[in-house]
């Protein structure tokens, strides 16, 4: 976008109203995606402003070799990675497809069911809902980010390939066998 | 070549996702119509993609700018500048709304005095599959999901 | 055509007339007059039970998912009912028939799409042929259609995004074609302490806005650029939850368009969306869901509301051409 070059320009001149621009632009869905690769830890926040003072002082340098969307995920999916990493515990792991499941476990079951959730948030019925996201936080880190940048945030193939820094044929590979998971723990929850 | 189960489940992942060339696209499509199994993975497949998909957005709880904004500030990586009416300008240009919003803040109007994305997504659900020529008897079925997704009438 | 009448006769039906050159699409667009019953799986999660009658009287019995099990919806041609047993409750709305625009639908689909013939498989236990209805106004949304060789009745659709992607996969389990159906079918009884709702009140309807009149309570600047092949079908005016909004409908034969408007006042409360320039000091709101986005915008004192399974670019375009006089 035009829009976004200018943007950037007027931040690297330190311009703080075209940080905030840039800020509001990707808050709300850096947020999300957060929310969803921790699990809704309490840890969210924190792990939100970090990679926007990450992004913020690599934008100083930044030369439009990516797109800004892409450079920010890039950042987002990077620090959630970190966070997770030293959040890790030991737990017990699924034989049947160890590489794909993640060892130890997030907190979001016990934290989405204490939330308070209004009427308004309850689009899908805090069940189904609990259920994804118990799902996403098995998966192994590298699925569970293939698999959210592609369905939850409908990312291409590509896109995604740009955002985690791997090659094509990985992200497909991982996209499916993260879903074939998916599919045998949400299986009930369909039916 | 004809396709074996394994083969075409390899594959359903990509396929639903239009990743598949021409030639793949048509060894999966012949292998489909004959095995119930696989067409049952696609259906799971789907579904399961479908309710990922509508995951709802998850907005933070408290606005972090301040917190955020403060540190580039003392980072020097930003400047602010005091100006009285154009910042309030310029807040409405870059928060897309904030005014609305404060303006809301300040006097809510009633429930009732907004319009609902909700209602229009259901209208637009009701009518665009009945206008379609594909009437397989799915649209209100749409629409009453739509209404359902979006407006958490759950048990 | 040849392939497709050999495929005709050697399936023992003389439905080859349905078939022949581009009256196929008007096969497909009058086949919604055959009357059955059926089972429906909508992306592999949502299973309905469904009566059609001619006339586009439908019953539809929800089997699945849970949160969804019994719900009844009932369309006699004028009203829809959706009575749900979990809540008691009906609600009440207009129907939204097409009713006599078959032959603008069918001319539509003809000057918009293309209709290539795949080949012949089976769908539910019945022949079909497969079908596929490709855009010719560039990138847009087309279907996939496996259709019923003696009936052109749709048994199985689907929808791809012009990258390709699969948005939708819809089709019928089971299906018998009756000569003719019940029309006690098509009546909703109703147990007693039933509440009866009406959340969506239709007030007025018409072709164009100039048909509404007066009827309209704010200023309307529609929009001067549509996309190729996009016409508007009609207007209504409804209301629901005390505001009164315009619903322009707009469709290219396959892709459907709703443009919502209302009072600058009642415009709708934004959920997380990304924020994009439609001019100097004027924002859109773009909010993607799979297969359909939705645009929102404020302009000529009027909130506008875009809905429909259309790329970003030419959305945009739309809005725009509300402003530019702004």
């Amino acid at each position: 976008m035009a829009d976004e070059r200018q943007l950037i320009e007027r931040y690297q001149q330190g311009d703080q109203t075209a940080a905030e621009a840039i800020f509001r632009l990707y808050h709300p869905a850096i947020h999300s995606l957060a929310y969803r690769m921790l699990g809704g830890s309490p840890e969210v926040e924190d792990c939100v402003q970090e990679v926007f003072l990450r992004a913020f002082r690599g934008l100083k340098g930044f030369r439009g070799e990516a797109s800004l969307k892409t450079w920010i995920y890039r950042i987002a999916t990077n620090t959630c990675l970190n966070y997770l990493d030293k959040a890790k515990r030991r737990g017990p792991v699924d034989s049947l497809d160890a590489e794909v499941f993640e060892e130890g476990f997030a907190t979001l079951g016990d934290t989405l069911a204490s939330e308070e959730r209004s009427p308004e948030d309850q689009v899908m019925g805090v069940e189904l809902e609990e259920a994804i996201q118990v799902a996403l936080d098995k998966l192994a880190p590298e699925f569970r980010t293939a698999l959210v940048l592609r369905d939850v945030e409908g990312m291409s193939y590509e896109e995604v390939a740009s955002v985690t820094g791997a090659a094509l044929g990985t992200v497909k590979s991982r996209i499916a066998r993260a879903r074939t998971q998916a599919v045998r723990w949400l299986k009930d929850y369909l039916k | 070549m004809p396709q074996n189960c394994e083969e075409c489940r390899s594959q359903l992942s990509a396929y639903a996702d239009g990743a598949l060339s021409m030639d793949e696209n048509r060894a999966v499509h012949a292998h489909l119509i004959g095995c119930a199994r696989c067409a049952e993975e696609l259906a799971d497949l789907m579904a399961v993609i479908h309710v990922i998909a509508a995951l709802p957005p998850v907005p933070p709880r408290e606005d972090p700018w301040a917190a955020v904004c403060f540190r580039l500030r003392r980072e020097g990586l930003v400047r602010s500048r005091y100006m009285p009416r154009a910042r309030w300008v310029a807040a409405a240009v870059v928060g897309g709304g904030a005014i609305a919003l404060s303006w809301n803040m300040l006097f809510p109007p009633t429930p009732s005095q907004m319009a609902d994305l909700d209602t229009y997504w259901r209208e637009h659900a009701s009518f665009s599959l009945e206008s379609e020529p594909v009437h397989m008897g799915a649209p209100a079925v749409h629409a009453i999901e739509a209404t359902y997704q979006l407006q958490g009438d759950l048990p | 055509m040849r392939p497709l009448l050999l495929g005709a006769l050697m399936a023992g039906t003389l439905s080859w007339p349905a078939f022949a050159v581009s009256p196929s699409m008007e096969a497909l667009v009058r086949s919604s007059n055959v009357p059955f019953q059926g089972t429906l799986v909508i992306n592999g999660q949502t299973i309905v039970k469904v009566v059609h009658g001619s006339g586009d009287r439908r019953r539809q019995e929800i089997l699945a998912p849970m949160r969804m099990k019994g719900d009844l919806i009932v369309d006699n041609g004028k009203t829809l009912w959706h009575f749900s047993p979990r809540t008691q409750k009906v609600d009440l709305s207009p129907t939204r028939q097409w009713g006599d625009r078959v032959a603008d639908r069918i001319r539509l689909l003809t000057q918009n799409y293309r209709m290539n013939v795949l080949g012949r498989e089976k769908v539910a236990g019945r022949p079909v042929h497969v079908v596929e209805l490709l855009p010719t106004n560039g990138s847009r949304s087309s279907q996939r259609l496996w259709l019923d060789q003696t009936h052109a009745v749709p048994l199985r659709l689907e929808r791809l995004s012009p990258q390709g992607k699969l948005l939708e996969r819809t089709e019928f389990r089971d299906i018998d074609f009756l000569d003719q159906v019940d029309p006690e079918l098509f009546l909703l009884e109703l147990p007693q302490n039933v509440a009866v709702t009406t959340s969506v009140r239709l007030l007025s309807a018409g072709r164009t806005l100039g048909d509404l009149g007066d009827q309209v309570p704010f200023a309307v600047k529609l929009p001067s650029y549509l996309p190729r092949g996009f016409e508007g079908m009609d207007v209504q005016l409804f209301e629901s939850k005390g505001v009164k909004s315009l619903h322009w409908r707009l469709s290219d034969g396959l892709t459907t368009l709703s443009l919502f408007m209302t009072d600058k006042e009642h415009q709708p409360v934004m959920p997380s969306s990304r924020t994009i320039d439609l001019a100097p000091k004027q924002k859109a709101h773009l909010l993607e869901h799979p297969g359909r986005r939705t645009l929102c915008w404020t302009a000529n004192r009027v909130s506008y509301a875009m809905v429909g399974d259309l790329n970003e670019d030419e959305l945009l375009k739309i809005a725009r051409s509300t402003v530019l006089d702004d």
